[in-house]
């Protein structure tokens, strides 16, 4: 049982541990170890999900928006590679679980092995003096790619690496900028949702607060591959009501256009309307932001219609599930250094909580 | 003693020596390698010149020349929201810098992450092409008026990556190119001993290299006057389709330049030297240009014998050179028996 942690040191911990999609075991004991007593059980996942159930009171709950089951979720994984093959050399070659921008794999730091143990690699290039000028402006092709983990041949290499490992970047944890007001790490793409909603169980639990429903709250697995644990998940805990906490690409660097930014950092949670996936619940979506505007907490609605998250998948489940997302705007996301503002991540919790503080009764 | 070749590496690749900026961290460069050496010289050019001395009088000057600058950028804007441009010092990779880490060495170091272009922003292809650096925005987490009082126009950005080990008893990490041959030299220095010097040796860290100047070694050089040079830097490693005839084999020892430009006696010389004193050691056809300093540095006054000892390095050029401490501490061996009792001819 861990203690003493913040949201901050848990993210720090989760973000540098190893946990690419389909590999989330080590992730999954990390979020064990900091939630098992606040929360009344952990329900079997096949998936590898981690499923953690706060009872409710079952009293009537007062407002509007009145669930029977709330699914909190957030997705574990991150995204990463695998190992295809090993070459004479000892080099691996690998098939990507990066989406297609590999410009972003080229020169960097990774560790390649499975959740009990990791080797570092380095994915090298043929050195840009000996190719072609024109190649120069091209994107190395991920056939072009190998990880170096420094074996001499194929037999040094298959001692530490089998086909078929995980991979994913190495990148240290960094405070920096304005009051070292910003991080960046890996996987904070979503990391960052576990971090938060431990968080929440354990003010839940600490101060006592009594929701009228059943608060379910679901870390899942290969969000990244679409192939969603939160489908599973969201059928097992059979919410009517579920909000997914995500990572979204803010897209707000200078140069950019307003109009074609989705988010901006340090401005709160990035709340979504709509995406390439999902419609949103409007009147519960709705309902959020009036919460977060009585109780003065900054947050934004998400101002492009972009990307996918679980709720993808939750919105579906059974006989449908009235959904709303609330992202952490990121930088760079899908590569080593995603970067985000600490105080999005204050302002998501609090609005996290202030949320579950309108499903409780009146206090006795 | 000496020191301990991965940890003197890492030493010296800590040490921002950016081209232009190789002076900044003489103070900590020297404390570093004042054990190993009895005199600093200082030079206009920026290059640090280190001497170990034979107390034989009238000793023959051997010149060990290491690059010490390393690549990098210059900030030449600052956005009102707080972002960098740069221009590039070197000849950078530029498939590497989406996304990549840097330190930017202004009033106070400060972390910066070059910026990626999100998916949803990029028009199709866009992934394919590598971005021009007039293009690329650094991220520094600092509004525009709040880093103008930190930055200038002109400052310093390096790579991020710290060094690091691989398997066995390779390293990688920013700036192997050159500071691993670097830590060659100063290890060859430390490992002779005095009283069987037969040359006095000057090692020249020097300024300049990766902007195709040379100017920092030949300024050195001319300040020394020594009687036989040797060059060490990097060269490429057999990998990612480099063919094996034109690099050399990581852990086989240093390559020796067979080229038009360098001296063949001096050259000979070594290889012999390897030879008598089992150090493995590989050559490499250079034909008309090292690649080094060493075209410059032989042209030096009167003119200058020098050889190019190199060390095998993959990716050359970004922020995570490999390279094989084994070759290090081979090159450093055959520094020493040059410098040494029966080894070069004067």
């Amino acid at each position: 049982m861990k203690q003493n942690w913040t949201t901050l040191s848990l993210l720090e911990e989760l973000s540098c541990t190893f946990g690419p999609s389909g590999c989330e075991e080590a992730v999954a004991d990390t979020i064990r170890a900091h939630i098992a007593m606040y929360c009344d059980e952990i329900l079997p996942d096949p998936m590898g999900g981690v499923l953690a159930r706060i009872r409710g009171t079952g009293a009537a709950v007062p407002g509007p928006v009145a669930p029977r089951r709330l699914m909190l979720s957030c997705h574990m994984d991150e995204v990463g590679f695998m190992v295809r093959s090993i070459t004479e050399e000892g080099l691996l070659k690998i098939a990507s679980m990066c989406g297609s921008d590999t410009r972003v794999l080229a020169g960097r730091r990774v560790w390649v092995g499975s959740a009990a143990s990791q080797v570092r690699g380095v994915f090298g290039v043929k050195p840009l003096h000996l190719i072609k000028s024109e190649d120069r402006d091209n994107a190395l092709d991920i056939d072009e790619l190998y990880v170096d983990i420094g074996a001499e041949s194929r037999q040094a290499a298959e001692e530490m690496v089998h086909v078929g490992d995980f991979g994913t970047f190495e990148s240290d944890f960094i405070s920096f900028g304005m009051d070292d007001g910003y991080i960046k790490g890996k996987a904070l793409d979503d990391r960052l949702g576990c971090a938060v909603l431990c968080s929440v169980m354990r003010q839940v639990y600490e101060r006592e607060i009594c929701p009228c429903c059943d608060l379910y709250f679901a870390f899942t697995c290969r969000e990244e591959l679409g192939i969603s644990g939160a489908r599973t998940a969201a059928y097992k805990i059979d919410p009517d009501y579920a909000i997914v906490f995500e990572a979204t690409a803010a897209g707000d660097i200078s140069g950019t256009s307003e109009y074609r930014q989705v988010a901006r950092l340090g401005m709160g949670g990035a709340v979504s309307l709509m995406d390439r996936s999902t419609i949103y619940d409007r009147p519960f979506t709705d309902w959020i932001l009036q919460t977060a505007r009585e109780e003065n907490i900054p947050c934004q609605i998400k101002q492009y219609v972009s990307g996918g998250n679980d709720a993808a998948h939750i919105h579906k489940s059974r006989t449908g599930v009235r959904c709303a997302a609330i992202s952490a705007p990121a930088r760079y996301i899908h590569t080593a250094s995603n970067v985000v503002a600490k105080k999005d991540i204050v302002s998501i919790e609090q609005l996290a909580m202030a949320v579950i503080n309108r499903l409780c009764g009146e206090k006795k | 003693m000496y020191p301990d070749t991965k940890e003197l590496v890492a030493s010296l690749a800590s040490i921002m020596s950016i081209s232009g900026q190789e002076e900044r961290g003489r103070e900590a460069l020297c404390s570093l390698l004042q054990p190993y050496f009895d005199e600093y010289i200082p030079d206009p050019s920026g290059t640090h010149i280190f001497v170990k001395r034979s107390g034989r009088e009238n000793a023959p000057k051997l010149l060990l020349d290491a690059h010490f600058d390393e690549i990098g950028m210059m900030v030449r804007d600052i956005t009102e929201e707080g972002f960098l441009r740069v221009v590039s010092i070197g000849g950078l990779d530029r498939r590497i810098l989406p996304a990549a880490e840097v330190l930017i060495y202004g009033k106070e170091t400060l972390y910066g992450v070059i910026g990626a272009v999100p998916p949803h922003l990029q028009k199709a292809g866009d992934h394919k092409k590598t971005p021009k650096i007039e293009d690329l925005l650094i991220d520094t987490g600092y509004d525009g008026e709040t880093l103008r009082s930190l930055v200038d126009i002109g400052t310093p950005v390096g790579f991020y990556e710290k060094t690091a080990s691989l398997l066995g008893s390779r390293i990688c990490g920013r700036s192997m190119d050159n500071k691993a041959c670097c830590a060659a030299a100063v290890l060859g220095a430390a490992m002779v001993k005095k009283e069987d010097m037969a040359w006095d040796l000057y090692v020249t860290l020097s300024a300049r290299e990766e902007v195709g100047m040379a100017s920092g070694c030949s300024a050195a050089a001319y300040r020394i006057r020594p009687d036989a040079a040797i060059v060490t830097d990097v060269t490429f490693a057999a990998a990612w389709g480099v063919r094996e005839d034109e690099s050399g084999k990581m852990g086989a020892g240093p390559v020796l330049s067979l080229s038009a430009v360098t001296d063949r006696r001096l050259t000979e010389g070594l290889l012999q030297l390897c030879g008598l004193r089992d150090i493995p050691c590989q050559t490499c056809v250079d034909a008309c240009d090292t690649g080094t300093n060493a075209t410059m540095l032989s042209l030096v006054g009167a003119g200058i014998p020098t050889a190019v000892v190199s060390v095998p390095i993959t990716s050359m050029h970004t922020y995570n050179e490999t390279v094989d401490t084994v070759d290090i501490e081979h090159a450093a061996a055959l520094f020493a028996a040059a410098a040494g009792e029966g080894g070069l001819h004067p």
